[in-house]
């Protein structure tokens, strides 16, 4: 009986390597997993070889306009054979303009601009209430557009119109890096 | 050892850490990151600054067909596809293109024009991918200006709920 026991205590199981196994994992998750949320919206953004890399410190006072196609999977989704297909999509209504999650239109859009532009000009660069209010007074305040690449571009041409009506100049186009041919998805 | 050698486990480690509990916590965090993972696409950025002597209210120079590089963006809807045409010619290939803007803009510079910019006169219809195709190529060729001819747009963004 004593010796049965004995054998039983002895036989355990080292639980050590599996929690620093899981332990590696889960810093890899967490390291790995993208918080971001880029401004909310997922884009599928185009791809360059010569795009310049995107620094936390230069994103610092910059804004984002993103410009997506409304999500074919999830609760929202809608139906879109062309988007589903990966090829352009014509549907205009599809497509949505906005700035940290709320959608936009061009009247709103505009207004968004100006007051973004007056506020800059009058916080950042202490500009009088005359000048910050004033379109044809420039700022350098940048904004990045985030464009989904099957996005037609007449809605890039809008933003830029009234960005541009804004006295805002410094446009920055967000691109990927291209993918490596054997991480393409067929 | 604590108890004078040759004891068990349990007598080795008067306290012992019930590992369980952190088991499934860790084992719950795993999953949801592995379910919520994606990776990070490494973003970027390309720059095309707009034009601020041109547009509304300020005076504009005649346009100077010699002094740019005008490329031409169609969608093309009955072969689904854009037209990318330079010089009244079509540009199918990439490279082509790239050599084609290049000797054009290197024949600009021998003839003493200065900051010839690459002009982008591009379609509403046009997928943004091909427009940033182009931007590409004109930077791989180390084209410094690139600029956007805009006409004022008819388009118009239905405003969004309240």
């Amino acid at each position: 009986m004593s010796q049965k026991a004995t054998t039983e205590d002895s036989v355990y199981m080292n639980v050590i390597p599996m929690v620093d196994i899981m332990f590696l994992l889960l810093l890899f998750f967490m390291l790995t997993a993208d918080f971001g949320h880029r401004e909310f919206e997922e884009v599928d953004l185009a791809s360059g070889a010569t795009i310049k890399e995107d620094k936390q410190e230069e994103a610092k006072g910059r804004l984002t306009i993103n410009i997506f196609h409304t999500p074919t999977k999830g609760p929202e989704a809608i139906t879109c054979a062309a988007f589903d297909a990966m090829t352009p999509c014509r549907e205009r209504a599809h497509w949505n303009v906005a700035i940290r999650g709320r959608k936009l239109g061009s009247k709103a859009l505009e207004q968004w601009a100006l007051d973004a532009a007056a506020d800059y000009k009058r916080t950042k660069e202490g500009k009088s209430e005359a000048d910050a209010k004033d379109r044809k007074v420039v700022t350098d305040l940048r904004v990045m557009v985030r464009a989904d690449k099957r996005a037609p571009f007449e809605f890039v041409q809008v933003v830029m119109e009234k960005l541009g009506n804004a006295g805002i100049y410094r446009l920055e186009y967000g691109a990927a890096e291209p993918v490596p041919t054997g991480l393409k998805k067929p | 050892m604590a108890g004078g050698g040759g004891g068990d486990a349990s007598n080795d480690n008067p306290l012992p850490l019930n590992v369980v509990p952190l088991i499934d916590v860790i084992f719950c965090l795993l999953l949801f990151f592995m379910c919520s993972f994606h990776f990070k696409l490494l973003e970027g950025k390309m720059e095309a600054w707009l034009p601020t002597d041109k547009g509304e209210g300020k005076p504009t120079a005649p346009p100077t067909a010699l002094g740019e590089i005008r490329i031409v963006l169609n969608w093309d809807p009955a072969q689904n596809r854009t037209v990318r045409k330079f010089s009244r010619s079509e540009y199918p290939d990439d490279a082509e293109l790239g050599q084609k803007m290049k000797e054009q803009f290197d024949a600009k510079e021998r003839n003493g024009e200065k900051d010839v910019p690459v002009i982008l006169e591009v379609t509403g219809q046009v997928p943004w991918d091909d427009v940033i195709r182009v931007m590409d190529i004109a930077r791989q060729k180390s084209l410094p200006k690139l600029e956007f001819s805009l006409a004022r747009s008819e388009f118009v963004i239905p405003e969004s709920g309240p």
